[in-house]
């Protein structure tokens, strides 16, 4: 027996409580030191989204006095908001299409472009690979509010850095976030310059455990470079595209504090920079509809979770 | 240094014992705070030079009359002061004495009679009503017929015009007296000269607003029914329309862009409240001198001489346990000479508090504007502005207007009566 053991042995016996820890606390603290996060999930997580899926089959009426116990006045309206938020409401079905777009631009566009950061950071000829690599990760740090009004400027039609350099190539101005169908290629640009760099950090770390001898033994068999690298790089970064390409539907489907900023707390010209959350926000705060903004939410969640189930089935046929 | 080391129950030990001892601090601080009747009223707000103004007016006026009521001043960025008040109405707790609310802010939390977030004022205010410039200081914060906030400024909306390039094109910007003749008389040479004459604002309702309800259209009736599906409104944004497609408007710009404009005269005339020449002087101060200001152009025989544009009003909260001494507050901030003046001073506000219309000093020459006088236009422009029915739903539909009815009309040249009936059909959807 080791001596602490015996130590809590001679406690036991002169006090019943330190008895009942000694054989038990190998058991109890674990739980004590989970304690803190799970109380905070269950006040912070567990509870709002409980109270958000009760709320959704509400109505929020008005406001009970701080007499009366504080709280909102509720009136229960079934399913109805969720049968309008599927069936009749134009804007949710904006904001999923201006999502989805988004999406299609974060995974098509931003995608290739990270890796092929992380190809040219991972080449030995390459120099200055860690100052590349703080630069490409430095608008991925960079406060949103602050990127959104320096973009306010870039975007301008008129004194705007984008438009001045096409003009450099005899090309007209462009209204990026004045123009309803130049609003989402302005979003995605927003998008490229600030999560390219941090993408190409997870392609960079999954290109350094690609194994170098499998490289060699295919070359040694005749493969040229692009071979290795379709049959065996891009097999070896498939972690790495579910991680990225799921993180990047997610975000897109939840974005909300660039255009928010960028389109001055609206949604771009006849809502063509309208995402989800925005609009969750719009009913919730701006619109006091909270139970619609609950069902929001909800729906939300389930279409997420739906395009994640059928991404990850799709990355399930494509094995290394 | 000592070898001992610290137990975990010692550790324990210590952190109750300063637990304890913090708690027993606190203790009596409360109970002196309760045996001196100091009570302490809060008000949030979110505009900066309306806080400055409190503030010295607590320091000026207030602490030597109400010693023992410590006003507490809390500023939040404007988008972020409406779902904090809502997250404080919601838990029917941390909710502030006071807020300022913003025009605009005013309809979603009074929608459903009967349970109102903000105390009504009608009683506090009685017979001083008549000091007030009704259309300005009281109706935008009426709903139901209860004043559920006082506002402290006269907003008319005022023309303001580059006089050095007017006069520089020999054309005299106070010759028209209607928006015809004022874009037939002026438009032609101004685009002649490479200027724009009007900036217009092809995303949001403002302009719209303005022009709309100085011909005498309105969003809504007094019991909140919609009233922009009518000719008058389907004119007006045709009429807007043209005048963009034309050359005489050019589109304004958002944030900084708009000042810049200003700045290069890419436009020579500017509508706005009062308050808004404080943005002039802020973003363009090398135009000092090069601007006058006077009254809007009228729309033939009907409407209004001009019309109010923006404001905010303070209100009590319902939740408040202090009503009577934030009332007061509200009181000498806004009906009374010396809380009227400092604003004034502070903000380059026009009281909407009456009595003080005479003084010398709101009648003082102003560089910026050529040693014009503010006051008097501000004064005899408020004696013939329209009022506002502003509706519970008024943030709903604005929405809608800036979404469905301008932006795709003056961006995308859509037919304005479709436009008018989808952003109705929306409106009325979501309401």
């Amino acid at each position: 027996m080791s001596a602490s053991a015996m130590t809590v042995n001679k406690r036991a016996k002169g006090w019943p409580v330190s008895g009942w820890w000694s054989r038990n606390q190998r058991k109890v603290i674990p739980y004590i030191f989970l304690s803190p996060f799970l109380l905070s999930f269950l006040i912070f997580t567990v509870y709002p989204a409980g109270a958000a899926f009760f709320l959704s089959f509400q109505r929020v009426r008005g406001f009970y006095s701080p007499e009366e116990g504080g709280g909102v006045v509720l009136e229960y309206k079934g399913l109805d908001n969720y049968e309008r938020l599927l069936t009749k409401d134009k804007r949710f079905r904006t904001a999923i299409i201006n999502g989805a777009e988004f999406a299609a631009g974060t995974v098509l566009i931003q995608m290739p472009l990270a890796l092929g950061v992380a190809l040219l950071m991972n080449a030995p000829h390459v120099r200055f690979k860690t100052l590349a690599r703080l630069a490409f990760f430095a608008p991925y740090i960079t406060s949103a509010i602050v990127v959104a009004w320096i973009f306010t400027l870039v975007f301008d039609e008129r004194y705007g850095l984008l438009n001045a350099v096409i003009g450099l190539f005899g090309l007209e101005s462009i209204g990026w976030i004045k123009d309803k169908d130049f609003v989402m290629p302005a979003l995605i640009i927003l998008g490229l310059w600030t999560w390219v760099g941090y993408n190409s950090l997870f392609f960079l770390a999954g290109l350094q455990n690609v194994p170098d001898d499998l490289k060699e033994a295919a070359r040694i068999d005749g493969a040229g470079t692009l071979r290795v690298f379709w049959h065996i790089t891009i097999p070896f970064l498939r972690p790495v595209f579910v991680f990225v390409i799921i993180t990047g539907l997610i975000g897109s489907f939840s974005l909300f504090t660039q255009p928010y900023l960028l389109f001055d707390s609206g949604a771009g010209p006849q809502d063509s920079g309208l995402f989800p959350l925005m609009y969750l926000f719009f009913m919730g705060f701006d619109n006091f509809r909270m139970g619609y903004a609950s069902a929001i939410g909800y729906v939300l969640t389930v279409i997420i979770l739906l395009v994640t189930g059928v991404q990850l089935l799709l990355f399930r046929f494509w094995k290394v | 240094m000592s070898d001992k080391k610290l137990s975990r129950r010692d550790f324990l030990k210590a952190a109750s014992t300063a637990l304890a001892a913090s708690g027993f601090a606190a203790l009596p601080v409360g109970l002196v705070r309760a045996q001196d009747d100091e009570i302490t009223i809060s008000l949030w707000g979110f505009a900066n030079n309306r806080d400055e103004w409190m503030q010295n007016l607590v320091e000026e006026l207030w602490t030597d009359m109400h010693p023992n009521v410590n006003v507490d001043l809390s500023l939040t960025p404007y988008a972020d002061l409406w779902p904090k008040l809502q997250a404080a109405f919601v838990a029917g707790a941390g909710i502030p004495d006071m807020v300022d609310i913003e025009i605009s802010a005013m309809g979603q939390f009074v929608r459903d009679a009967g349970s109102e977030p903000y105390a009504p004022l009608n009683d506090h205010i009685g017979e001083q009503l008549e000091d007030l410039s009704i259309p300005s200081a009281t109706k935008p914060w009426t709903v139901r017929g209860n004043i559920y906030g006082v506002g402290n400024e006269v907003n008319p909306v005022l023309l303001y015009y580059r006089h050095d390039i007017f006069d520089e094109l020999g054309m005299d910007a106070e010759a028209p007296a209607t928006w015809d003749e004022f874009v037939n008389m002026l438009g032609g040479g101004a685009m002649d000269a490479g200027h724009g004459l009007f900036p217009l604002a092809t995303q949001s309702w403002a302009d719209f607003y303005v022009q709309f309800h100085q011909a005498g259209g309105e969003f809504f009736d007094a019991e909140d029914n919609v009233q922009v599906q009518s000719q008058l409104a389907i004119d007006i944004l045709n009429w807007q329309k043209a005048q963009l497609d034309s050359g005489v408007y050019i589109e304004q710009g958002t944030g900084d862009a708009q000042y810049a404009l200003m700045n290069e005269a890419a436009y020579i005339t500017v509508w706005g409240a009062p308050w808004y020449q404080g943005f002039m002087k802020q973003n363009a101060p090398d135009l000092a001198g090069l601007w006058k200001m006077r009254p809007l152009p009228m729309w033939g025989d009907g409407g209004f001489a001009t019309v109010p544009r923006g404001g905010t009003g303070m209100g009590i909260t319902a939740a408040s346990e202090n009503k009577e001494a934030a009332w007061e507050f509200i009181r000498v901030c806004n009906l009374t000479a010396e809380g009227s003046l400092l604003a004034f001073r502070r903000m380059n506000l026009f009281p909407s508090y009456k009595p003080v219309w005479d003084a010398e000093e709101l009648l003082r020459t102003d560089d910026y504007f050529s040693g014009q006088k503010p006051g008097e236009f501000i004064a005899e422009a408020a004696s013939a502005m329209a009022e506002v029915n502003v509706s519970p739903y008024w943030t709903l539909f604005v929405d809608a207007v800036n979404r469905l009815i301008v932006q795709p009309v003056m961006l995308d040249g859509a037919d304005p009566e479709a436009a008018i009936q989808e952003a109705i059909d929306e409106f009325e959807f979501n309401k």
